[in-house]
């Protein structure tokens, strides 16, 4: 068997957990400094409680989906790239996954938030997915419906 | 009505098991003939040529069909037999335990569960003790009652004389659609054979039996489920908008506008699959209320970037109203690289497994699609088995439930064989979580499923599986994530009593008795362990049993990986973990003796029941830093 404490003290911190309104303002904020500055056309963007677990139990995070539109001509693999590499220069944002994780895609990260940056289902759109931190405490167990917040990235 | 404990006390499981282990030798030898005369057709086909020669070789495959259609009945009776004997069994020893335990602190219990105490115990509190157990041993009585009921549905089903294979007129034809039993190939036969027109009507007056016969392309099956899907939920809306109530009133009580319970369960399946399609696919769900599925035009998927998804198998009365579905996000008869997903225990469409926050399906495609743009993975939710109910069911320490799944999952899964784009070379996944992980290892042991490559994650044991060989694989792998810190995936291996006496302090979160099978991370299992260590994790933790389709995760990153047919990254990503083993003590090779000096001595390793886990020691920063992405 192994022990039953693991000794990892830079890692045993208490966690401060996020509020609502925070968990959802930091992708949702992410999501529209990546557009913004990436000058993208969002064609639909939804915001979700995502489970960080199989059981449905606390923690919770947000998690933003954009599709944009992918102009003609355009390779969306290119872009993708592209999109993660302005996301990077923004202020507060680092290229790259934070730290252990290792997604696929084109990623940039602030913080423990992460950008990731696809070619999407169709040629003529591409995605960008925002994964909050596993922080918010609430019960969101029956609350996984995703929500349309395309006006919202829109209007940025 | 709960049968009383004293017809509990009477029964005896353990005759079920053993009729099941008698069908199991019958079932053998009728599969030791089919193979024997498969062998002289063989041999026939090698020496024996032309036209009367080939009519008799057909005959005889004829035979030989009929003759595994009969082997298939004996094993799926064999399966609800035993199925029946390991849970009822469970569930008794249980019942029975609790009643003695209370007749020990001094409670009587009367027949129909009912318990109080003796005169001589004083104490309020006492009679709210008293209430709960009797709550507890009443639910267990029902839960006999449920699984006696749905014993003798499974065996009639078993040995119906024959299973529903309606006539349809298509075409200006009467035509007989193959029952659900009938092999793959022949299925696609029949459906080959039909014209076109035939085709085209069959699926335009879509009867249900048609969206779940495998041997059918993933197509058709779509458009007659979804079909299908919309029939049932149009029989309760109609009714209510035509009586001017709403859906609650109609549900509340069919009879009174001509429904049945049975078209209540039907309309409560549909919507929860309609949830996982629109969920799967990223629509919003305050529209969900508001518009079916099937309204979605293609123009809408493209200008939304919505996934992909079909409904692939669609049985909203099955499993006693529990219901049963697959959704694909791509389609796996055209993809390169299919996975199969297959979940654990609590999972079922009724409780929303298809459009619940996990992701699961969902995570693994875009991360596939994310890997190899041109080449996405179809992935495949399948909620075809009936799962334990909850930690707290008993048949979660029984393998039963999934050796039957397993038969239906090797049913499900060899036929996307069959229906696959011969252009398209095809690679197989089938991956399953806990419960599901045991339910993957019998399909592959017991069922005779082929896939390239098997995926356990947080295994609780692989029951029939002894080791990587009985999964057949020809040339594919056993992959195993388990997390150091993930208490389930540890039940296998940890050997008797000390897997018993984990799972109580964890509040017996995989039922009264833990453990199903040999742990495949152990180190003579002959799987590869890939790394799935839970990010800024710091002890055993339930929860960490679940958190191996998390973006960005190392679990899905390998889990990818192996589904996208490049499991050979693995080792270049560093993603290979080392597997767990006992630990080994050493004695003294030698000893130091004063004015002599250091003399040899026969030493010895010995092997201690404690299990090492090398991920365990792993430096947190290789992980993550923190709880968070």
């Amino acid at each position: 068997m192994s022990p039953t404490s693991k000794d990892t003290p830079s890692t045993t911190a208490a966690v401060q957990a996020l509020p609502d309104d925070q968990a959802r303002g930091q992708v949702v904020d992410a999501a529209r400094e990546i557009a913004r500055a990436a000058n993208l056309h969002i064609t639909y963007a939804t915001f979700e409680w995502e489970w960080c677990n199989d059981q449905g139990e606390p923690p919770y995070h947000g998690r933003v989906d954009m599709a944009f539109e992918v102009p003609a001509g355009t390779d969306s693999a290119a872009m993708s790239k592209q999109i993660a590499a302005t996301a990077a220069r923004q202020p507060g944002w680092s290229p790259g996954p934070p730290p252990g994780l290792k997604p696929f895609g084109d990623v940039a990260h602030k913080g423990g938030v992460m950008a990731i940056a696809a070619p999407g289902n169709y040629p003529e759109r591409g995605s960008v997915r925002v994964f909050g931190e596993c922080r918010n405490m609430n019960d969101h167990r029956n609350d996984s419906d995703v929500h349309d917040i395309t006006g919202e990235i829109q209007n940025r | 009505m709960p049968v009383s404990i004293s017809v509990v006390r009477a029964t005896q499981p353990g005759k079920l098991v053993d009729a099941a282990a008698e069908l199991g030798r019958k079932q053998s030898e009728v599969q030791a003939i089919i193979t024997g005369e498969r062998e002289t057709l063989v041999q026939l086909q090698d020496h024996w040529k032309g036209t009367a020669a080939q009519a008799a070789i057909a005959r005889g495959l004829k035979d030989i069909a009929i003759q595994e259609r009969f082997a298939r009945r004996l094993q799926q009776l064999q399966s609800a037999l035993q199925n029946a004997g390991l849970q009822m069994g469970a569930l008794r020893d249980a019942i029975l335990d609790l009643v003695s335990s209370l007749d020990t602190m001094g409670f009587s219990v009367a027949d129909d569960g009912t318990v109080t105490p003796h005169q001589w115990l004083i104490g309020r509190f006492l009679h709210s003790i008293a209430d709960n157990c009797t709550a507890l041993l009443k639910k267990m009585l029902q839960l006999f009652t449920d699984l006696d009921e749905n014993t003798a549905a499974a065996i009639d089903q078993a040995d119906g004389p024959n299973l529903d294979n309606p006539t349809v007129h298509v075409g200006g034809q009467d035509v007989a659609i193959p029952s659900t039993d009938t092999a793959p190939q022949d299925v696609e036969q029949w459906w080959d054979s039909l014209t076109e027109q035939q085709r085209q009507e069959l699926i335009a007056q879509h009867p249900p039996i048609l969206g779940n016969l495998n041997g059918l392309p993933a197509e058709v099956r779509d458009k007659v489920n979804v079909a299908v899907m919309d029939d049932d939920l149009d029989r309760i809306e109609n009714a209510a908008n035509q009586h001017q109530v709403s859906v609650d009133d109609v549900k509340a009580d069919p009879g009174r506008y001509g429904l049945s319970r049975d078209d209540i369960t039907r309309y409560d399946n549909a919507k929860r699959t309609q949830d996982g399609l629109l969920h799967q696919m990223g629509v919003d769900g305050d529209e969900r209320n508001g518009r079916r599925y099937s309204d979605i035009s293609p123009q809408e998927r493209m200008d939304r970037n919505l996934r992909p998804t079909m409904l692939w198998a669609y049985e909203p009365t099955a499993f006693d109203g529990k219901g049963r579905a697959a959704i694909a996000i791509g389609n796996p008869d055209k993809a390169a690289n299919t996975a199969v997903i297959v979940p654990g225990t609590g999972s079922s469409v009724r409780d929303g497994w298809l459009a619940d926050g996990h992701n699961d399906a969902r995570n693994l495609y875009d991360e596939s699609l994310a890997a190899d743009p041109q080449h996405p993975t179809s992935v495949m939710s399948w909620m075809g088995y009936d799962t334990p109910e909850s930690f707290t069911d008993p048949n979660i320490a029984t393998p039963g439930l999934a050796r039957t799944g397993g038969d239906a999952l090797a049913w499900d899964v060899n036929s996307l064989g069959v229906t696959h784009d011969p252009a398209v070379a095809q690679h197989t996944t089938v991956i399953g979580h806990s419960y599901g992980s045991t339910t993957v290892a019998d399909a592959f042991a017991r069922s005779g499923m082929q896939a390239n490559d098997a995926v356990l994650l947080g295994c609780p044991g692989t029951d029939a599986a002894r080791s990587a060989a009985d999964f057949h694989l020809n040339g594919g792998q056993v992959f195993v994530g388990d997390a150091s810190t993930d208490p389930v995936g540890m039940l296998g291996e940890a050997g008797p009593g000390l897997p018993n006496q984990l799972n109580e302090q964890l509040g017996n979160m995989v039922g009264s008795s833990a453990g199903l099978g040999t742990d495949p991370a152990g180190a003579d299992f002959g799987s590869t362990r890939f790394r799935a260590e839970v990010a800024g994790s710091t002890g055993i933790d339930p929860a960490d049993h679940s958190n191996y389709y998390t973006v960005g995760s190392e679990s899905l990153r390998s889990i990818t990986d192996i589904a996208s047919g490049h499991s050979d990254r693995l080792v270049d990503d560093g993603l290979i973990a080392e597997h767990r083993h006992p630990i080994t003590v050493s004695t003294p090779r030698e000893i130091d003796v004063p004015f002599v000096g250091r003399v040899p001595i026969p030493g010895a390793d010995v092997q201690t029941p404690i299990i090492y886990d090398p991920e365990w020691d792993r430096p947190g920063e290789t992980i993550t830093n923190d709880h968070k992405y």
